[in-house]
């Protein structure tokens, strides 16, 4: 929202209060500025000059030559523009001048031969327009010398407040002063523009003539609590007068007629939206404010068709609707160049009600903006009083006596009490009864009782976000000061046990890093379509784009995305790794915290070189199953989980996996690997193979806390023996392991393949595996004959089992 | 026989593969190289081999002592020549085998860093769904239906009645609706919001919210925490201001600015020339919140605050377009 200084000097005195402080002053109290802008900063250096004399250019057509005087000398300025006339009030820009336009600095100059100190100026130049056909001729009562800012009513500095949707009272300069007020205990003034008094006489409200002239009808009270309207007639429309064009163009509003002007004026002067209708269009000059019920179309003023939702409050004439209550008004209805007698409406409309016709017309205007948040019930028939002075004194119009004012009943006062005890129990910080009791009567809250405990407020109409103590005692905290309250330095330390939820992730993080694999953070919102993962995914209702409509079901789609988008900037050798949530549908609705699975995992890939060349590698060699393999079984290790965890391999995979390895603890699945299948990566359009390594954070979260037991260390020496067996190639190295466990004696401690070939010699479907056994005893040493006879053993065993033969 | 032979070469090989120093070497050779070590019995047994067999088993028997002679010598060699320096040249200037550490991301470093202040103050970390209710992300948290307050965060609706959180105080409302006070937890985690991707701002963002609520919990003891934390966190001789905002689940509600460290408060491009920093919103919890889970707000009271730590990182590393925080360049990565 824009404020402009000099308006908010309508309202109160701030003529010896830097711009600067302001600005403090408004932030600290909530009124957070944006940004300031000194509107007279640009127009530096433009005078008023006067025309005293002008020729054409000895040397060029287009140009010519001018006498210019600027209230302190004459100079010689050369102009190209074709409207410039001698006796003419311009716009010169002194020499040392800084074009708004084009950021150029106005210097002495030879043009064509002819010496020129100075410019005469468009009001494109000074970025007050468009125009640029011609120079700007001034009116010709402009004194020359006056400064520009000065004869344009520039002199004003231009505040953009962030007005929080708790601060409605706040929405118009009347408001932002009202604040002002009690920050720096100064008297609000009344405003220069718009003084009804004329009117606002006893006998003029109650006179009854406005009846002939128009009437009301309210039929929903609920949404409509109160609508005022006046009837100004026999107007004039025309150009808004200077002062008014000055204030609206100051926040940047168009100008338009004198009529909308003013209630635009209104608006941001007093916060309430009016709508002037042209009385003539209101069929039997009727207002019926109502809902329709039905759907129906519309054209707005905008001269746009729009479509009603049926719960929508109109504002209706005998026939039909003639606008949108609280959002826009009607075209069929609107002041046009012809009008000659209007009706003002100033009502208060439900805020909610606002809001979900503005909603469902996704149309946002200045009215509907302040409606919705919530305008003072109490001040419709001010509101229209001083548009109608107004539109009498710029339109030559007549106030019809008497007015218009519905409403079911009269507005009530919340009422609250506010206990001094409880503002210094929320603050930490006494502050006095007498301060409390300064501030609510500076902010306009009437008192009405006062004990030694407490004080009791009526909430004034203009502020609909205060209706309890806690709001009373933040408003009481804003106004003393928040930094005048002190940030306390001991703190309370409950006696209750400090938990991390994330603690868990944290060491699975710190595992990875550690394995060399970079974090990760992806965009949790992907495209439903992604080979292999599209199951169960949900869809956003609202999505911004087709890439982002769907949650993801797996880390796969954002950690593909960091491969393809390292690839193509050469970065081919990648261990990446994220943490974060995935989340399925598990039925075809979701109504309940049951029909979704959402669940935190961690996905990791490797992808590119696993050796690079070194000088002291052979050669490179590609990342491949048994490196996540390895990662799997550290992991394994680190936390304690191996004796348990069983390995399930699936060489064919699943729907986005082949050579897929998983680990079960139990009957839960911690642990998926495997090579992404080639269909997923080509939509990355990724060509190098990429491996995946999935852990179920939910599931081995606990898990990580584990506190391996102490084991004695061995003291007696340990004994080892090898040996290495041709096999059917089709016999897992695992289950041989698992055989030789299983059938020997409990002094094998440790079974090992360290060597697996296949060659010509052993056969096609064959191949040799060496194994290397650790025998030992904690109790003695082991004897060799010991040794040996369960080694015998179990090569028998192992030649009879897998039909194997001993080699060697 | 064969089959001793082969025994042999791979005890040796085993044996030979763990000495890793001249003692060991000794021991090595007494047992397979002596006068009464196995390579030597091994050799007296082919007095008994059968005459037709000789030849073959000669054989082998050569290989294995030529074997074992060899590599003996040369393990020799080279752990002698560890301590001789002069033995042959070594390019000291050879980059060493090195292994790849990687590393967190930079958002998860700066939480880490936030989690460690507050859990020294006490604070416990709780997270919770991305996925909330409409109930659980605004209703539980005061903010009314059809009420501008819900236009101050875009919303990713999954339906009616589901939505990707936009800020972590959902947590907030599963912790109280579970625990009974006293709280004091942290809640970090990824809240969404639907404004048009740009170098400052993305559809998703990660916040770090706190809650404490227990008897007598004061405004003054949230800034109190709040200043000590930014003190930790930023600089130890900062300068901060609170000054009142809005937030629909706290009353009072202030946002913390700090002096801008680019520019010492002077007005910068960072600060848009106003010398602060805004880093925080916070305030103490609103009655109807503590009444919606079930608590008498006049037994307790509590305070809440939020940042965001995209906002919060990029100020401190200096970095001006968020995107690069979710582009995972591994150049970027590696940098942190
Ligand atoms: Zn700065």
């Amino acid at each position: 929202m824009k404020i402009s200084l000099k308006w908010l000097q309508d309202y109160i005195d701030l003529s010896d209060i830097s711009p600067a402080k302001l600005e403090n002053l408004l932030t600290m109290a909530g009124l957070e500025v944006e940004t300031m802008e000194d509107l007279s900063g640009k127009l530096q250096g433009f005078v008023v000059a006067h025309v005293q004399e002008h020729t054409k250019h000895p040397n060029a057509d287009k140009l010519s030559v001018c006498k210019i005087f600027d209230g302190t000398e004459v100079r010689q300025v050369v102009c190209g523009a074709p409207n410039v006339a001698a006796g003419q009030k311009v716009v010169l820009a002194l020499p040392g001048t800084i074009i708004p336009s084009n950021g150029m600095t106005i210097g002495k100059a030879k043009l064509r031969g002819v010496e020129s100190t100075g410019m005469l100026c468009s009001e494109r130049e000074l970025e007050l327009s468009e125009d640029h056909s011609g120079i700007m001729v001034l009116d010709e009562n402009a004194v020359p010398g006056t400064p520009i800012a000065d004869y344009m009513n520039r002199n004003d500095v231009i505040f953009e407040i962030g007005i929080t949707p708790n601060r409605p009272d706040a929405l118009s300069h009347y408001g932002v002063a009202r604040d002002l007020s009690a920050l720096l205990n100064r008297e609000l003034k009344l405003s220069p523009y718009g003084r009804f008094e004329q009117w606002f006489t006893k006998d003029f409200i109650e006179a009854s003539e406005v009846h002939n002239h128009a009437s009301v009808e309210v039929l929903d009270f609920a949404k409509c609590p109160r609508y005022s309207a006046l009837v100004v007639k026999g107007i004039t429309i025309k150009e808004s007068p200077a002062w008014l064009r000055n204030r609206l163009e100051s926040i940047g509003s168009r100008s338009i007629n004198n009529i909308v002007d003013i209630t635009n004026f209104i608006l941001h002067d007093i916060g309430q939206p009016l709508h002037a209708f042209d009385l003539d269009k209101l069929d039997g000059a009727k207002i019926i404010v109502k809902t329709m019920g039905t759907e129906g179309k519309f054209t707005t003023l905008d001269s746009k068709e729009r479509t009603m939702h049926k719960d929508a409050l109109m504002i209706c004439d005998a026939g039909r609707p003639v606008a949108v209550a609280g959002v826009m008004g009607g075209e069929n209805s609107e002041v046009s160049s012809e009008t000659k007698n209007v009706l003002i409406e100033s009502a208060y409309f439900n805020p909610g009600s606002i809001r979900k016709t503005a909603k469902s017309l996704t149309l946002s205007t200045d009215a509907s903006y302040r409606f919705e948040r919530g305008t003072d019930p109490g001040n419709t028939l001010f509101a229209a009083l001083r548009a109608a002075s107004l539109m009498a004194e710029a339109g030559e119009g007549i106030v019809v006596p008497g007015v218009i004012d519905v409403k079911e009943h009269d507005i009530e006062l919340i009422q609250v009490t506010v206990r001094f005890a409880r503002v210094n129990s929320i603050l930490g910080y006494e502050v006095s009864s007498a301060q409390v009791l300064d501030i609510v009567t500076k902010l306009g809250f009437i008192v009405q009782a006062k004990t030694e405990n407490d004080v009791t407020v009526l909430v004034p109409s203009f502020r609909p976000d205060i209706d309890r103590e806690i709001d009373v005692i933040e408003e009481i905290a804003r106004i003393f000061g928040y930094d005048n309250i002190p940030a306390i330095s001991s703190i309370q330390v409950p006696m209750i046990p400090i938990t991390d939820a994330t603690e868990g992730l944290d060491k699975l993080r710190t595992f990875f890093t550690g394995s060399g694999f970079y974090e990760i953070i992806s965009n949790s919102l992907v495209n439903k379509h992604i080979p292999g993962l599209e199951n169960s995914a949900i869809q956003l209702m609202n999505p911004q784009s087709s890439d982002m409509s769907a949650l993801r079901t797996s880390l796969v789609t954002g950690l593909l995305t960091a491969v393809q988008r390292n690839i193509s900037v050469g970065e081919r050798n990648l261990k990446l790794f994220e943490t974060g949530h995935v989340f399925r549908m598990l039925s075809d609705m979701i109504t309940d915290f049951s029909d979704i699975r959402e669940e935190e995992v961690l996905g990791a890939v490797f992808t590119g070189h696993a050796v690079e060349k070194e000088w002291y590698t052979k050669e490179i060699r590609n990342f491949d199953i048994y490196d996540v393999k390895a990662s799997i079984i550290n992991l394994l290790d680190k936390f304690h989980l191996s004796k348990e965890a069983v390995f399930v391999y699936t060489p064919e995979g699943n729907s986005y996996l082949d050579q897929q390895i998983s680990v079960q603890f139990g009957t839960e699945v911690l642990i998926t690997a495997g090579r992404l299948k080639r269909e997923v990566i080509k939509a990355f359009d990724i060509e190098q193979e990429v491996f995946y390594l999935e852990v179920g954070v939910e599931k081995i979260k606990e898990l990580l806390f584990r506190k391996p037991t102490f084991t004695e260390l061995v003291k007696f020496p340990k004994m080892y023996r090898d040996f290495a067996f041709v096999f059917d190639k089709m016999v897992n190295a695992g289950d041989v392991e698992l055989f030789i466990r299983q059938n020997s004696s409990q002094i094998l401690r440790d079974v090992r393949v360290f060597d697996i070939f296949e060659s010509e010699q052993l056969g096609a479907a064959k191949k040799s595996m060496a194994f290397s056994l650790e025998f030992f005893d904690e109790a003695r040493t082991l004897t060799d004959d010991e040794v040996e006879t369960v080694f015998s053993t179990l090569i028998n065993k192992i030649k009879d089992n897998f039909q194997a033969v001993l080699r060697g | 026989m064969i089959e001793k032979i082969e025994r042999l070469r791979t005890e040796y090989s085993n044996a030979s593969g763990s000495v890793t120093d001249l003692k060991q070497l000794e021991e090595l050779r007494l047992k397979f190289l002596s006068r009464n070590g196995a390579l030597q019995q091994l050799l007296e047994e082919m007095k008994s081999v059968p005459k037709e067999d000789k030849p073959l088993v000669g054989k082998e028997l050569n290989i294995l002592k030529k074997y074992i002679q060899d590599n003996f010598t040369s393990l020799k060699e080279s752990l002698e020549s560890q301590f001789a320096s002069t033995a042959s040249y070594l390019d000291l200037s050879l980059p060493g085998r090195q292994i790849e550490f990687g590393s967190k991301h930079l958002l998860t470093q700066t939480l880490d860093e936030i989690k460690k202040i507050f859990k020294g103050f006490g604070f416990s970390v709780a997270d919770g769904p991305e996925l909330e209710s409409d109930f659980n992300n605004f209703t539980a948290l005061n903010f009314p239906d059809d009420h501008p307050a819900r236009d101050m965060q875009d919303t990713f609706f999954v339906n009616k009645n589901f939505v990707m959180r936009t800020h972590t105080s959902p947590v907030q409302v599963r912790l109280m609706q579970k625990q009974v006070p006293p709280i004091r937890s942290i809640m970090p985690g990824k809240v969404y919001r639907s404004e048009a991707i740009s170098a400052r701002s993305y559809c998703l963002f990660h916040q770090v919210e706190g809650l404490y609520v227990d008897k007598n919990v004061t405004f003054a003891e949230l800034k109190g925490t709040l200043v000590s934390f930014a003190r930790q966190f930023y600089a130890t001789d900062l300068k901060y201001r609170f000054r009142p905002s809005f937030f629909p689940f706290t009353e009072p509600s202030a946002e913390m600015d700090i002096t801008c460290y680019i520019c010492q408060g002077n007005g910068c491009r960072v600060c848009k020339g106003s010398g602060w920093l805004e880093i925080l919103g916070c305030g103490m919890v609103d009655p109807n919140v503590l009444r919606n889970v079930g608590y008498d707000p006049e037994q307790v009271s509590g305070y809440a605050f939020g940042m965001g730590i995209e906002r919060t990182a990029m100020l401190k590393y200096g970095i001006n377009d968020i995107r690069i925080l979710f582009d995972n360049d591994i150049r970027f990565l590696r940098q942190f």
